[in-house]
């Protein structure tokens, strides 16, 4: 069930219905929890035993990690969760693919191994909720986070459908807290969330599925493709993606609002960073922070001198990068980052005096989008040679396509530009816009009605569900 | 009370604003070339065919003309398009009726299987079309029927399902900007846009030829020509069949929907079997309870030349010369027909 097909309206507006005529906090978070298990199952329901197998797991860990008098066994608690979770993600998400690469390698030493690949079904949205287990053990392990008593509120924290394929990676101290009280339909801010909803929906269904044709033509084939066209394809992939998981954030967001509860913000135009590092301040923040606070800084962080410092964040980025898919080109894409996260640190400490203020805005956000697009290169391409040629063309301008794109998408990519600007502008305003209600659900009919018009008649998949 | 009446008015502002969009959206899709085509000349016709590409690459409207006793400045023209189906048919009646004028006394229908079935790709030109056809009538209409029929709920539910779908494509217009967006920056013409659909004449009849068959086209008449055995076999096959028995109940309600649809304006409908491999069924029998004018060329004893070989390009349609005589035919059977009906 995709969010914007119209069976998942038809199901939000019954969750949505039911969920604000129950007047108890225990019947609602039963009916969200039963909901978000249709709304999973509706994927596969063989995996539910998986999120439930999750979350018992955590449950149990975390209560014995927070009563463990000694630090040996809190570790140990901690260990099983980690094991128990990691292990899921390893198996569903990484075992073909080391499988796959053990033999490989062995070929080029010159053994002929014959390991067979698994065929294992890649259960969807599972890097995201594992990654919130483990995020809720590793709080209590902290000290951070008392582990909840209630089973019924870390499920609904595991499972809220909103979240639960493709993130926000919510973390327990934001949301279990939420779960304590009962929300009211009066305290939803409702223009803005019913505004998001439009926004992301926009996003997904009007701009994202409408570039996959034209980048999915120029990635079937990167070598075919002239130097123009890869300078028109490679962005459009920048904006696709962006679009399609950001669109996924917002609906999100937004159907979380709706519900009453509250999602953290997701993406803070990311194209608009000044530098690798403000790109990762705004880029899938949620996973940004995730891998600092529980990677990169127990790792050591910046503590260890600046070789430490650098060696972690390059680890940070690499595993960053696998997280993303079972595939070499999302190490290299995670790496290329850890590189530049760590070339910009040093650049940054040892910076010249001089600046050039007026133009260095707008040189240093073209440079970073430049960069990203080069990494993006290797995010989507189908394999290296592919990636190569990609990076050929649009980093060295060198290519052996002659097919062309219309030089018109530019103007599009201009209009696009200048609303994430001013989504961005919005965004940061420090008295949020109010609208007169008529106008805004007047306004709200009339982009309905036209991002029906804009959007694919068949549905792709969100590019994030596949991680 | 008071929160209650602004909610509601906050929907009829939101219906308001959708409706609208919808409207200016709805004015700015065209349709398809042919009905606009249609409409462009609908004084100067007084005879239209509906039907698939038995109809689009086999009735020439010029020889048809040439073939019966016109009043001047008329004429008739060919709306068909391959693969089309009843409730096609159906959809394109309908907006030929609000398009025409007085003028308008005759529509040809191909007489095709009654289904409620949909293939499922939508979105290539098929898909397309079936989208267009799924009209408000056409879709009430459908979805009665659906739940009438007497299939097994699930299937029910998926054609339920299937027909709605469509329905709402066709009422919110989805897809139909994001293809004038991508064709507008290719630089392509839209869909339905091709006016290859008219032919040499300006007719809408473009027959079925080498230079001007599809790559399927093609591909069926090298079947066909290595192995002619399906055109053969229809010969025991159509003599044994009879009239082809009852008319379904969903057969039987569309043809009447259509003729009143039809009678209301004031035109008649003449039913036309193209001859195929099999008898379809129904139609004989409305025929002959007088429910339909029927001209059927699925007759191998009275028609035998449709069999042969030679007039075959491949084993569902006639080539340009077995057209060109079948026209005539058609002509000849059609002044008869509406000779003898009273006015």
């Amino acid at each position: 069930m995709i969010f914007t097909e119209f069976r998942f309206l038809g199901f939000f507006l019954l969750v949505f219905g039911v969920h604000w005529l129950l007047r108890g906090l225990r019947a609602r978070k039963i009916w969200l929890l039963m909901a978000s298990y249709v709304f999973y199952a509706a994927w596969d329901w063989r995996f539910l035993s998986l999120i439930m197998g999750s979350t018992l797991v955590d449950y149990w860990a975390g209560m014995r990690i927070h009563d463990a008098s000694h630090e040996k066994s809190r570790k140990a608690w901690l260990r099983l969760s980690l094991v128990a979770n990691l292990g899921m993600l390893g198996f569903f998400k990484y075992c073909d693919f080391f499988l796959h690469s053990a033999a490989s390698l062995l070929q080029s030493v010159g053994f002929d191994p014959h390991l067979p690949t698994l065929g294992i079904i890649l259960p969807v949205g599972i890097s995201f909720f594992t990654f919130q287990t483990m995020s809720y053990s590793l709080d209590i392990y902290y000290r951070r986070l008392e582990p909840t008593r209630s089973l019924l509120d870390l499920s609904l924290f595991v499972g809220f459908f909103p979240q639960l394929v493709a993130g926000p990676i919510v973390r327990a101290s934001d949301f279990l807290p939420q779960l304590k009280r009962l929300p009211r339909f009066a305290d939803v801010s409702w223009q803005p969330a019913l505004f998001l909803f439009l926004c992301g929906f926009i996003k997904k269904a009007c701009i994202s599925d409408n570039l996959a044709p034209m980048v999915d033509g120029y990635f079937a084939d990167p070598s075919a493709w002239s130097v123009g066209a890869a300078w028109i394809a490679i962005p459009a992939y920048a904006v696709q993606i962006y679009c399609d998981f950001s669109g996924y954030s917002d609906m999100a967001i937004a159907c979380a609002a709706m519900l009453g509860y509250r999602l953290c913000l997701n993406f803070d135009g990311p194209y608009l960073a000044m530098d690798i590092r403000d790109f990762w301040r705004r880029w899938h923040i949620s996973l940004s922070t995730w891998l600092r606070d529980y990677l990169y800084i127990p790792l050591g962080g910046s503590r260890g001198g600046e070789w430490a410092t650098q060696r972690n964040l390059m680890l940070t980025m690499l595993l960053g990068g696998l997280w993303h898919g079972a595939s070499w080109n999302f190490v290299v894409w995670g790496g290329l980052h850890g590189v530049a996260l760590a070339l910009h640190r040093t650049w940054s400490k040892k910076k010249p005096s001089f600046s050039l203020p007026a133009i260095e805005p707008v040189v240093s956000i073209a440079f970073t989008f430049w960069f990203v697009c080069v990494c993006w290169i290797l995010f989507r391409a189908q394999n290296f040679a592919d990636a190569w040629h990609g990076i050929q063309a649009f980093a060295f301008l060198q290519s052996p396509g002659t097919q062309t794109l219309p030089l018109s998408w530019f103007l599009l990519f201009a209009v696009l530009y200048l609303a994430h600007m001013l989504a961005a502008k919005l965004r940061h305003r420090e008295q949020p816009l109010r609208v007169p209600n008529w106008a805004f659900a007047f306004a709200y009919g009339v982009l309905f009605a036209l991002s029906f018009a804009f959007m694919r008649v068949d549905h792709p998949p969100f590019i994030y569900f596949q991680f | 009370m008071n929160l209650f009446f602004s909610r509601c008015g906050l929907g009829v502002c939101f219906v308001l604003g959708f409706a609208l969009s919808s409207v200016a959206v709805d004015a700015l899709v065209p349709e398809r070339l042919k009905l606009e085509w249609f409409e462009s000349i609908a004084d100067e016709v007084d005879v239209v065919f509906l039907g698939s590409s038995h109809v689009f690459r086999q009735i020439d409207p010029v020889i048809f003309d040439q073939e019966r006793q016109l009043e001047p400045g008329l004429r008739a023209v060919n709306l068909g398009a391959p693969g089309m189906t009843l409730a096609e048919e159906m959809y394109l009646l309908e907006r030929v009726l609000a398009k025409s004028t007085a003028h308008l006394r005759w529509c040809v229908v191909e007489a095709l299987p009654a289904e409620l079935q949909m293939k499922n790709a939508e979105v290539n030109d098929f898909g397309k079309r079936r989208v267009e056809w799924h009209g408000f009538h056409v879709s009430m209409f459908l979805l009665a029927e659906v739940l009438r029929s007497d299939q097994v709920w699930a299937e029910k539910w998926s054609l339920f399902q299937r027909h709605l779908r469509h329905a709402v494509m066709h009422f919110f217009h989805i897809g139909e900007g994001s293809e004038w967006l991508a064709k507008t920056i290719r630089g392509e013409g839209l869909a339905f846009s091709n006016p290859s659909v008219f032919g040499q004449g300006r007719r809408g009849y473009v027959p079925l030829e080498m230079s001007t068959a599809d790559e399927n086209a093609l591909k069926q008449r090298e079947e066909f020509l290595q192995d002619p055995r399906l055109l053969w076999g229809a010969r025991p096959h159509l003599s044994k069949e009879g009239d082809g028995g009852p008319p379904s109940p969903l057969q039987s309600r569309m043809v009447q929907a259509m003729e009143e649809m039809a009678q209301e304006r004031g035109v008649r409908l003449i039913w036309w079997l193209h001859p195929n491999l099999d008898r379809l069924s129904g139609w004989r029998q409305l025929a002959k309870a007088g429910q339909i004018q029927l001209i059927a060329f699925d007759d191998i004893e009275r028609y035998p030349q449709f069999y042969k070989l030679r007039w075959h390009f491949d084993p569902y349609h006639l080539t340009r010369k077995g057209a060109e005589k079948m026209t005539v035919l058609l002509a000849h059977e059609f002044q008869e027909l509406t000779q003898a009906l009273p006015q």
